[in-house]
């Protein structure tokens, strides 16, 4: 069966409900999922905003990415997200990262993430699941680019 | 040490041959075989959303769909993709792309005609008592011209005896092994005066009466006014030959559909310009089938022509002889004519009654392209070079 990473995000609101209540949607949409911890990043690109709540999920499907997409669309609504600004503040935030060894570059979904290398708060919970995951564009390796890269990317922090 | 080598398999059948010589199972061959054809589908005027669900469909059967930056990223519209995938990833996108919105259920249609056209021959027509297997052999078209300003140098109009030699010629190309004649009043080279329907029929009519009842081949009348071709089919025309396609006067199509008589449609332009040169013939040649079609004659009665130098520059010429595979999806027999054109002229530099070197690898290279029908001056010579190319092509 595929592999998925999906990287959740939070910074309005009940930022823990929001994560909890994604924690439960995914066990559900996807089998054997694991969640790495829970950390807390400064935001990036529109800094005026609360600090984000950060988690990765890892789990197996049998769905097509679209399809999967569909769905976290409707629990990003279901938790109170509205249209806004492209890096601003939001309750839910659910991005697939990458889905086994696609490349997808469409109108809809680009897979892998097309950040997905350049941040922080994927990279590092993303690390805890998956240490030795390649990018399958670049051919990098996710332990390779944050020993390189951590040092100039934006804080962020197991949660306590 | 393991002796690897590449297999020239590129064909089912190829394929199918390789697998016996090696043992494999008839069961496993039949599951096999779809993985060994690879296709490359070229579609345009998709929807981003169609374009979307048939690239992830097509990734997940382990094919792929390559959209242009602006269907990617920039969220136009419309626009063009490439599938590519083996006939099985194509047969399991078939299976979902109908329960699918966004216009991939009429594309499923499109695409399952596509696949279905590719690995069959167009049906067997029968002209005048002889029998077209189309794909069986290359079948050869003899050029009698009635012109008096003929390009290539034979015209016999004006001459004495006109009917005489003409009849002469006939009996000539039917000894030298030609299939069909195609009998032109009107000389359609670039700078030609054009003559009245009247004059047309003056100078058609009376040799064709004569010529239909003395020779045992099929005549085919190259025409594109209706007017002439309803009367050459009185006369005794078994087929014709419009070098519009049927597109430049609506009555053509109810002619032939009336008559039930097969038709050439041919690819023209008044003015040379592309910016998708194949696309733009296919559909043009498409659209033709379907005028014939929707008058009510079957689909077996229609043959293709691209319409080498017609509303084209050389390099579009060279282009289309060389995919002329390419206008195999359209299902219909390809009729390619290039005898003595200006195409070899302009790569060559010779004048017109030193074509024939050239003609022949347009012949011999049209027929390894899927050309059914090849339509020629020099009857004797294209005969040998289309046995040849048949014996090695062909099997």
């Amino acid at each position: 069966m595929p592999i998925i990473a999906v990287a959740l995000g939070t910074n309005l609101g009940d930022r823990e409900g929001h994560l909890q209540a994604a924690a439960e949607v995914l066990t559900s949409l996807l089998s054997g999922a694991v969640f790495s911890r829970i950390y807390e990043s400064e935001p990036v690109g529109y800094l005026d905003q609360p600090w984000f709540l950060n988690q990765v999920c890892l789990g197996e499907t049998q769905e097509l990415p679209l399809n999967l997409l569909f769905k976290f669309k409707a629990l990003e609504k279901a938790r109170g997200r509205t249209a806004g600004p492209r890096f601003g503040p939001r309750p839910l935030d659910l991005d697939i990262l990458f889905y086994d060894q696609w490349v997808m570059d469409s109108s809809l979904l680009t897979i892998p993430h097309p950040r997905l290398l350049e941040r922080s708060f994927v990279i590092a919970p993303l690390l805890e699941l998956v240490p030795a995951w390649t990018d399958p564009r670049s051919g990098k390796r996710l332990a390779e680019v944050w020993a390189a890269t951590k040092d100039q990317l934006s804080r962020c922090f197991p949660k306590p | 040490m393991f002796s690897l080598r590449l297999l020239a398999a590129s064909n089912p059948e190829e394929i199918r041959k390789e697998f016996a010589r090696i043992g494999v199972s008839p069961e496993g061959a039949e599951i096999m075989l779809g993985k060994g054809e690879f296709i490359v589908v070229k579609i345009g005027n998709l929807s981003a959303q169609a374009a979307n669900i048939l690239k992830q469909e097509m990734l997940a059967k382990g094919g792929e769909v390559a959209l242009g930056k602006q269907m990617a990223y920039l969220g136009a519209e419309k626009g063009e993709a490439i599938i590519m995938g083996t006939r099985t990833q194509y047969q399991r996108l078939l299976d979902m792309l109908p329960r699918q919105p966004f216009g991939l259920s009429a594309l499923a249609q499109d695409l399952n005609r596509l696949l279905r056209d590719l690995d069959q021959r167009p049906s067997p027509l029968t002209i005048k008592n002889r029998c077209f297997e189309w794909g069986k052999r290359t079948y050869i078209m003899g050029i009698i011209n009635l012109t008096p300003d003929s390009f290539s140098g034979d015209g016999l109009f004006g001459q004495e005896h006109l009917i005489t030699k003409v009849l002469r010629q006939a009996e000539t190309f039917f000894a030298a092994g030609a299939d069909l004649l195609d009998i032109g009043a009107e000389s359609t080279r670039p700078g030609a005066t054009p003559v009245s329907e009247e004059e047309e029929k003056e100078r058609l009519l009376p040799v064709l009466e004569i010529l239909a009842k003395e020779t045992p081949l099929p005549i085919s009348v190259d025409t594109y006014k209706p007017g002439v071709a309803k009367a050459a089919l009185a006369a005794g025309a078994d087929v014709i030959n419009d070098i519009w396609g049927l597109q430049r006067d609506p009555e053509m199509a109810k002619v032939v559909a009336a008559a039930q008589a097969p038709v050439i449609v041919m690819h023209n332009k008044s003015t040379p310009g592309y910016t998708d040169l194949m696309a733009e013939v296919s559909s043009f040649l498409r659209a033709s089938m379907d005028l014939a079609i929707a008058h009510g004659l079957p689909r077996e009665k229609i043959i293709i022509d691209p319409g080498i130098g017609f509303g084209k520059l050389p390099e579009d010429n060279l282009t289309i002889i060389n995919r002329l595979d390419e206008l195999k999806s359209l299902g219909a027999p390809i009729l390619l004519g290039v005898s003595r054109k200006s195409v070899i002229g302009h790569v060559l530099n010779l004048p017109v009654d030193q074509r024939l070197e050239g003609t022949s690898a347009t012949v011999a290279i049209g027929i390894c392209r899927g050309a059914d029908l090849i339509r020629v001056h020099d009857v004797k010579e294209m005969v040998r070079v289309a046995r040849m190319t048949d014996a090695l092509v062909r099997r």
